[in-house]
């Protein structure tokens, strides 16, 4: 445990030197100029609109600051063979797995409630200019718990990927192709509910049922709206969402790390 | 040129020239030309694709394509008085495809029940994206309002006009509208429930554009009612219905005939009924 706990410090450390921080300040700071922009173009309900803008742009943020960091920072580890240094060290491959997944969430974590903290204030000065709908700040707050889930199942992926090859950009297309599948299945499985998709061929049925199974379906954590709107789900929905989360996550790391025990590192 | 001050020279040099490029070139002839107005708008996929297409950020879609939409109307509002048939369908498929892409948004609503009723008479198609407004969030009362006033209004459905005003009352605990529904129960002349439908409209709405053109309609309506009433005293003192407007001014009853803030005139049809020839539109 302490050898992962000292590679998830690197990790954070890593993520650090790579000026990820300074990149997400910079973009945060012109986020937060566009909430007056924004406030002058909206019609009705601004806080919602304002709080829906800010979610929305911690999450693109966020996900694709962590998928560069992950591809870059395992491009540097091959690159520099320091891969190979780590293995032959007598560090246990999982440890090395672990260590790394752990660091990438921590680092997210850090990077999620940061961008949320420096946003709020804004989005609630010019909510309360206007207040023609509810500013729901416990929600706003909720929604990085959830934005952190996905981004650990997705670095999961990544770390799954990168067991599988040692090429970032497969993995890259890899993890954008499971983000792809995982939030439009539901969309599809809807689809397939109505009219028109009860006459779709058998086949092509049972081809999006196993499609479904397989992969993460991320549509879950999209809860920006219910939560902007206050159209709560209900506790037990929100801990079961969480919970598939959790326990997806689970089960994808530990394929990587049996991956990974089985690579061959050159 | 190897220098920290030479580099950072070249840096601004080039975004000057960025700058000045983007300048050169934002110019009217620089646009694609020949193209009908009615394509200028975007082409959209279908709602399911675009939500779909969305992933997670279909709210910043819907928000996008209703702001576009805004734009597009804004920019026609400057070449014609009235919005033009060709914008109707841009004003549909805009609609159709935000309410897919999050349906609780309410701007969209708003806008396309304005146009659609009162520029396009496809009150029909309003009514149904309000109804399906009302599926996802049943406790805006506004669009039971908007219902109400289309249905009553337009539609001359008034039974189902009131039952949609008693809903709003009770979904808004406002007893004005309950109180507005008893008086269109009882047919108890429909421009003062317009009117007050109006003034309701008028406080709930904060963009100024929209007020202003909601006002002159307040405007126009209230002229029409004020010359409504005074027929109705006319018609009860001489037995008979005026002839023309200057009849109920010499008679005494109105000490002059209000103007039409859309440029018409008022006037008295053969049933003793006020209209005005611009139909409540502004005249070219």
């Amino acid at each position: 445990m302490k050898r992962v706990i000292e590679l998830a410090r690197i990790t954070v450390k890593q993520a650090i030197k790579e000026r990820s921080f300074y990149v997400i300040l910079i973009a945060t700071l012109l986020a937060v100029l566009a909430v007056p922009v924004l406030y002058s173009f909206t019609m009705f309900e601004v806080p919602r609109v304002l709080a829906g803008f800010a979610l929305s742009y911690t999450n693109f943020a966020v996900l694709i600051l962590m998928l560069f960091l992950v591809m870059n920072l395992s491009q540097t580890d091959l690159d520099r063979k320091t891969l190979q240094y780590v293995i032959s060290l007598p560090i246990r491959r999982r440890d090395y797995v672990f260590g790394r997944f752990l660091g990438f969430v921590f680092f997210a974590c850090i990077l999620i409630f940061f961008i949320l903290a420096i946003t709020v204030p804004f989005v609630a000065l010019f909510s309360r200019m206007r207040p023609d709908a509810p500013f729901y700040i416990g929600y706003y707050f909720l929604y990085g718990v959830f934005l952190l889930i996905e981004v650990a199942l997705l670095v999961a992926i990544a770390l799954l990927f990168l067991s599988l090859t040692s090429r970032t950009i497969v993995s890259m297309f890899g993890v954008a192709g499971c983000y792809i599948v995982g939030h439009t299945m539901d969309e599809v499985a809807e689809f397939l509910r109505t009219g028109t998709g009860m006459n779709m061929p058998v086949f092509s049925k049972a081809v999006i049922q196993v499609v479904r199974y397989i992969f993460p379906n991320l549509a879950l954590f999209d809860v920006k709206t219910a939560f902007i709107y206050g159209k709560g789900m209900d506790g037990m929905s929100l801990f079961l969402s969480l919970l598939y989360g959790v326990l997806y996550t689970v089960i994808v790391l530990l394929l990587a790390v049996v991956l990974f025990e089985k690579k061959e590192v050159y | 040129m190897k220098s920290k001050g030479g580099r950072l020279l070249i840096v601004l040099i080039l975004v000057l020239l960025m700058i000045g490029v983007n300048y050169f070139f934002d110019k009217p002839q620089v646009r694609l030309k020949g193209r009908e107005e009615a394509e200028r708008f975007r082409l959209y996929a279908n709602p399911s694709f675009e939500k779909w297409s969305g992933f997670e950020f279909t709210f910043l879609k819907a928000f996008y394509y209703t702001l576009g939409l805004r734009v597009y109307m804004g920019k026609l509002s400057e070449e014609y008085l009235a919005p033009p048939p060709f914008a109707k369908d841009p004003i549909v498929r805009t609609a159709e495809v935000v309410t897919r892409l999050c349906p609780y948004y309410y701007d969209i609503y708003y806008i396309a029940n304005g146009y659609l009723t009162w520029d396009y008479g496809d009150v029909e198609t309003a009514n149904r994206l309000l109804e399906k407004g009302l599926e996802y969030t049943p406790e805006r009362w506004i669009y039971y309002l908007y219902l109400g006033f289309n249905h009553f209004y337009f539609l001359k459905d008034y039974e189902k006009g009131a039952m949609y005003l008693v809903e709003a009352s009770e979904v808004s605990g406002k007893p004005q509208y309950a109180h507005l529904a008893s008086k269109l129960l009882y047919a108890s002349g429909r421009t003062e429930v317009a009117i007050g439908i109006l003034k309701g409209m008028i406080e709930n709405t904060r963009d100024e554009g929209w007020k202003r053109g909601l006002e002159t309609r307040l405007k126009a309506l209230e002229g029409i009612y004020e010359l409504e009433k005074a027929v109705e005293v006319f018609r009860e003192r001489f037995g008979t219905l005026p002839q023309n407007l200057e009849e109920l001014k010499n008679a005494g009853i109105i000490k002059g005939i209000p103007e039409d803030p859309y440029g018409g005139e008022f006037y008295i049809d053969e049933e003793g009924n006020v209209r005005t020839t611009s139909n409540l539109t502004y005249m070219d």
